[in-house]
């Protein structure tokens, strides 16, 4: 059998780049919300039920809006750094397309290295992809909160069902399980 | 770079088998094949061509002649692929959400200047179809990166809905065109001795037929009607695109003293849509600022194409019935946008800066993050 010596045509594993997520706290008074919107249709609608679903669990003190000039990019550094000093908590959303989800994701993440507790919302067809971005992140077992796809054509009555219907993980994501008891 | 020892007569199976391949036969990336790929670039193997920061992926000259190789590219060809891969890795084309995005782009890259006849790419008849090695393995060598190196593949991260054949490889040269109009290249602010490889994450190419209409108004707007209709992701959202003139078309709009200025802003303004439009195809208008849709202007029109420098006039195609084409992006200018690079002959010096000017103590530069 004769062999050839051929070079590997991919790239040798990648260290992982293990991002640290946020420490869970309670919180002092009201949450200030950061709701970092990649502009999707509906997502403003969407990650304001959110809130409002939040607000029955613990008091909201403010609902700001963050809106990105494309769903296609991560937020630029600078911004997260600007974000992260206004907020205690943070929603990122809606990814409903490839680019975009794999996008909220790192936004997510990027709040997260920066100290604050944050949760991306996407549609279910995308969790296989915020997976492996997540495992090669450093973080496998970092979790989506998930809505059926595709959301953009929906009334406001379901995005509201599915905002009410998220919550417990919602809370779970951003409060951390042991956090949410002592809250209530 | 990893060296592996495969069975010779099995090679093509086994990078089958791992996952390695576009579903064709590759070369198999010998030692000695990706040394003269490498030298063919005039780039040593651990050269950077660019990263891909939201995947923690780099791209390598050595891993991209591995490619290359197995593309079947011949080694004149690299430097266009350098250049290629260049532009494609600029934060302005975004490779991650391009080769991410449902939306399932090809990577549509155009080679204007001389290289591309040195090189023996088709500029002319079948342009975009089978046939010529130059114009077929530097697109697949670029797209065999995009999966291997940067993970484009669906196992990894490439989430495309529909995709395009064009993925498998989208490249062609430019047919220079007759004065007074200028290339590509020169339109871009190159030298007219310059090679340049300009990069769109696009669609397939959109045929336009128009074999009875040599008054340039009326050929022009039947051009608009492939550029605009509702149904297409970037209208009334502002992308880019790439008009393909074929020489019919071309001769006529020459001929009748119209230049490439003219015709770019007369297509940006024929192929505006009206609300009415939009809303008759069933496409509901989202609201301005709520995704993607652009105001409408005062007379209640939305662009397909916002700027003139969105849209890239280039003369190619085969002598014929009146044929040209034209290649949308595949998503708003927003999100990414089409990328230039001068082509660097394997031969040329880096320029000399002067004795002082590369002597440069990093340690003094304060890096943020």
């Amino acid at each position: 059998m004769a062999t050839i010596q051929v070079y590997r045509p991919v790239p040798a594993a990648a260290p992982e780049e293990q991002i640290a997520l946020a420490k869970r706290s309670p919180l002092a008074g009201g949450a200030r919300i950061v709701l970092v919107n990649n502009g999707k249709p509906r997502t403003t609608e969407l990650l304001t039920y959110m809130t409002e679903a939040l607000n029955r669990h613990f008091p909201v003190a403010s609902v700001t809006i963050h809106s990105k000039p494309s769903a296609g990019s991560p937020l630029d550094n600078d911004i997260a750094d600007r974000l992260a000093a206004e907020a205690d908590l943070v929603l990122t959303g809606l990814g409903d397309c490839g680019a975009c989800s794999s996008c909220s994701l790192i936004d997510a993440l990027m709040m997260e290295q920066r100290g604050i507790p944050a949760s991306v919302i996407i549609t279910d067809p995308f969790i296989d992809v915020c997976s492996r971005i997540a495992a090669r992140m450093g973080c496998a077992s970092y979790r989506p909160v998930m809505i059926p796809h595709p959301a953009a054509s929906r009334s406001a009555e379901w995005l509201r069902d599915w905002a009410d219907r998220s919550t417990p993980i919602l809370l779970e994501n951003l409060m951390g399980s042991q956090m949410i008891r002592i809250q209530q | 770079m990893e060296i592996l020892e495969v069975d010779e007569a099995s090679a093509f199976d086994f990078f089958m088998q791992q996952d390695w391949t576009d579903g064709l036969p590759v070369i198999p990336p010998t030692l000695d094949r990706v040394a003269a790929m490498l030298a063919g670039g005039g780039v040593s193997e651990d050269e950077i061509l660019g990263s891909v920061p939201a995947r923690n992926r780099t791209v390598t000259a050595g891993l991209a002649a591995v490619n290359a190789v197995m593309a079947g590219c011949l080694p004149a060809y690299f430097p266009v692929v350098l250049a290629a891969l260049r532009a494609m890795l600029d934060p302005a084309w975004n490779a991650n959400g391009v080769l991410t995005s449902t939306s399932g782009g090809a990577a549509c890259i155009v080679v204007s200047g001389p290289m591309a006849a040195e090189i023996g790419m088709n500029a002319t008849s079948n342009l975009f179809g089978p046939g010529n090695r130059a114009n077929a393995t530097i697109g697949r060598a670029v797209r065999l990166v995009a999966m291997n190196v940067i993970g484009a593949r669906r196992s990894v991260q490439d989430e495309s809905s529909m995709a395009t054949p064009a993925k498998y490889t989208f490249c062609f040269a430019e047919d220079e065109p007759t004065q007074p109009w200028r290339p590509l290249r020169v339109q871009l602010g190159y030298e007219a001795e310059d090679t340049t490889v300009t990069v769109m994450a696009s669609e397939g190419p959109r045929q336009i037929a128009n074999f009875t209409n040599g008054e340039p108004a009326g050929l022009l707007r039947s051009f608009a009607s492939l550029m605009k209709p509702p149904g297409s992701v970037i209208v009334g959202k502002a992308g880019q695109g790439i008009v393909v003139l074929g020489p019919e078309h071309r001769f006529s709009l020459r001929d009748a003293g119209w230049t490439q200025e003219q015709i770019v802003d007369f297509l940006l303004r024929e192929s505006r849509v009206s609300g009415a439009e939009v809303e008759a195809a069933g496409i509901i208008i989202e609201k301005p600022g709520d995704h993607h849709y652009l105001p409408a202007a005062a007379d209640g029109t939305y662009p397909t194409f916002e700027k003139a420098e969105d849209l890239l006039l280039v003369t190619a195609g085969g002598y014929g019935a009146g044929w040209s084409a034209f290649i949308p992006s595949v998503f708003p200018a927003r999100h990414g946008k089409a990328v230039t690079r001068r082509v660097r002959p394997a031969d040329e010096a880096l320029p000399d800066c002067g004795p002082d000017s590369c002597e440069i103590d990093l340690s003094t530069i304060a890096l943020r993050r």
